[in-house]
């Protein structure tokens, strides 16, 4: 486990394999905290896999075969003699901060998940999160993505952005080139009012369940109340950026939904979850309405029960 | 649930100043229109300032500078950079979600700024009458810095990565000495300085930046020079900031004097003296930053 430095080189991307193999070649995948540099070695230039970030360098090889199948079929094509590939995913860890990092090099390891992916946990199209809803209308539930499953927390201030004391604020495009937009901006400016606040202290990334996305039938007559209410954490999967606002979330499936509930608005005690649209209080026996997560459903049979989830 | 609205009456009564006439009030040779201190007090001992003496030399050996990064929660990175009299804080923030349109990199934006008491370089140069900059609050000389970090830095992030986030960048210059140094002098420092908080909060970069200054005497070029090193007639200074990936590329130059010679010989001479310079900060860095990461393992 070598320590490794920002701009430092990696591995090339393409490399012979070490075991003397003359049909075999290692590939190598820029993951999280790497990424592909070409470098010019005299007359030529190298694609080289160099680190983005301080820290660990691990390398995992991808075991997947069918991970890749349809890029390297249409590679077949034009190349009927192209070598075999062993690929490998080089990552850069950075310290100890997070239970994820640490047990970074044991985690399965996807070239297609990885590949794209910045050094800290950004929500992506697809990826699974947990979400706590802050505010309830007509049409959709907002809610603030906390971390990302299998990734860890979204940022390190994550869940204080909507109790800040400006919650409802961001900061418009071009950033911090106004004022106020940081502490140290409020401290040093100069036309600061006194008392006044930075727009926000952590930043949060609010999303969007649509009443369409909140199940996979009958989405006409999903009523919002019925299914989510503020503080209720939420899983749910990422179907789009979004805007500039919010990203858009999805809980039409049976493992997704509520899987942390108190009744009474919050006043109440913990829930659980008695069939997919009810969950009870354990103390009072308060019965409330939601849409709960199936967490012990596998993905196939997901699937499956959707069809009997709503008859 | 709804709320009545009641507006607060204010009482309009002018405020009427009223001075107390107070009968036991002490004798008249007290000053008592004036705030003064305490009799006793006594003067403090101020030492003699040493005077940033050092000058440039060719080969960079007179180099001297203090990092730190990692002071501060607040800021996802910050990095405090010291040498000679210039103090340099560099705070980043981000990436965090932006409000708005979708944008599919992540926004920049670098903002530099003086404390307040301090004498900025050529002050009266930059900030003279023009103070429309498109900048608010930013001044001439602050926005050339701001303008110069983020030319660097705009090369070296992958902005890509971070879709509908920004990444904010708050330059302080805690201390600065405009007798002794450039403001070239300083642009370059605050590069360095960035790129060492960049890392500091996570942030992906393709490569260190590290900055080098120089200034021409004759046909020598001076590394890190201090205010009159060179000044033999017009004496030319350049500032450039290097990535070593793809064989030392450069990424943002600034070049700023009065020579009539400043043709390409004088630019070739003053990047590789630059190079020299960046080099010598990077390995320095570079093990900075490796020490940090072995001692939180």
């Amino acid at each position: 486990m070598t320590t490794v430095v920002p701009g430092q080189y990696l591995e090339p991307e393409y490399k012979p394999n070490d075991n003397g193999g003359t049909e075999e070649l290692c590939r190598y995948f820029p993951g999280k905290g790497a990424a592909i540099s070409s470098v010019k070695v005299g007359a030529h230039t190298l694609p080289v896999v160099v680190a983005t970030l301080l820290g660990r360098k691990v390398v995992q090889e991808l075991k997947d075969p069918a991970e890749d199948d349809a890029e390297e079929d249409a590679d077949d094509k034009n190349n009927p003699a192209k070598p075999k590939f062993r690929k490998f995913l080089v990552s850069v860890v950075a310290g100890k901060q997070s239970q994820y990092s640490e047990y970074a090099d044991q985690i399965e390891a996807s070239a297609v998940a990885s590949v794209r992916a910045a050094a800290t946990n950004l929500p992506r199209e697809g990826d699974i999160v947990l979400a706590r809803v802050t505010r309830l209308q007509l049409k959709q539930a907002h809610c603030e993505i906390l971390c990302v499953y299998g990734h860890g927390n979204v940022s390190s201030d994550g869940g204080v952005g909507s109790i800040g004391t400006n919650a409802h604020m961001s900061l418009p495009m071009g950033g911090g080139s106004q004022i106020l937009s940081s502490y140290a901006a409020v401290a040093s400016s100069q036309n600061a009012m006194p008392g006044a606040q930075p727009m926000d202290i952590g930043e949060a990334y609010r999303a969007l369940i649509r009443t369409q996305d909140i199940r996979s039938t009958e989405r006409d007559k999903v009523k919002i109340i019925d299914c989510f209410r503020p503080g209720d954490l939420v899983k749910a999967v990422v179907l789009s950026l979004g805007d500039g606002s919010n990203y858009y979330l999805t809980t039409a499936r049976n493992d997704l939904g509520v899987v942390f509930a108190k009744s009474e608005g919050g006043a109440g005690d913990l829930m659980v979850a008695i069939d997919w649209e009810t969950m009870v209080c354990e103390k009072t026996g308060v019965v409330e309405k939601r849409k709960c997560a199936n967490l012990f459903s596998s993905a196939e049979a997901a699937g499956e029960e959707s069809s009997s989830n709503t008859a | 649930m709804l709320f009545a609205f009641t507006p607060y009456i204010i009482n309009s009564t002018p405020y009427i100043n009223l001075i107390p006439h107070f009968p036991h009030f002490p004798a008249m040779n007290v000053d008592r229109r004036r705030m003064l201190g305490p009799a006793s007090a006594a003067t403090p001992i101020v030492p003699a300032v040493s005077s940033a003496a050092q000058t440039g030399t060719s080969d960079g050996s007179h180099i001297k500078f203090f990092l730190k990064s990692g002071l501060s929660k607040n800021a996802s990175g910050l990095a405090f950079l010291e040498t000679g009299d210039t103090i340099v804080e560099v705070s980043v923030y981000g990436p965090r979600p932006i409000k708005g349109l979708y944008i599919e990199r992540a926004s920049l934006s670098v903002e530099c700024r003086f404390l307040p008491y301090i004498t900025q370089p050529n002050e009266v140069l930059y900030n003279g009458s023009s103070r429309s900059n498109g900048r608010a609050g930013l001044t001439g000389i602050e926005h050339r810095v701001s303008a110069f970090v983020e030319t660097a830095l705009l090369a070296t992030i992958p902005l890509e990565k971070y879709p509908k986030l920004t990444i904010d960048v708050f330059v302080n210059v805690l201390s600065f000495n405009a007798n002794t140094r450039s403001l070239l002098n300083l642009a370059a420092w605050t590069a360095t300085c960035t790129s060492l908080a960049m890392v500091d909060a996570g942030i992906e970069m393709r490569d260190l930046i590290t900055a080098g200054h120089v200034q021409l005497s004759g046909t020598t070029a001076l590394l890190d020079p201090t205010v009159g090193d060179a000044d033999d007639g017009g004496s030319l200074e350049c500032v450039a900031c290097f990535t070593t990936m793809h064989n030392n590329d450069v990424v943002a130059v600034w070049m700023d004097g009065s020579s009539d010679d400043a043709g390409l010989e004088a630019l070739t001479l003053q990047l590789e003296a630059c190079k020299n310079m960046s080099n010598l900060v990077r390995s320095n860095v570079n093990g900075y930053l490796l020490g940090l990461a072995d001692s939180k393992e």
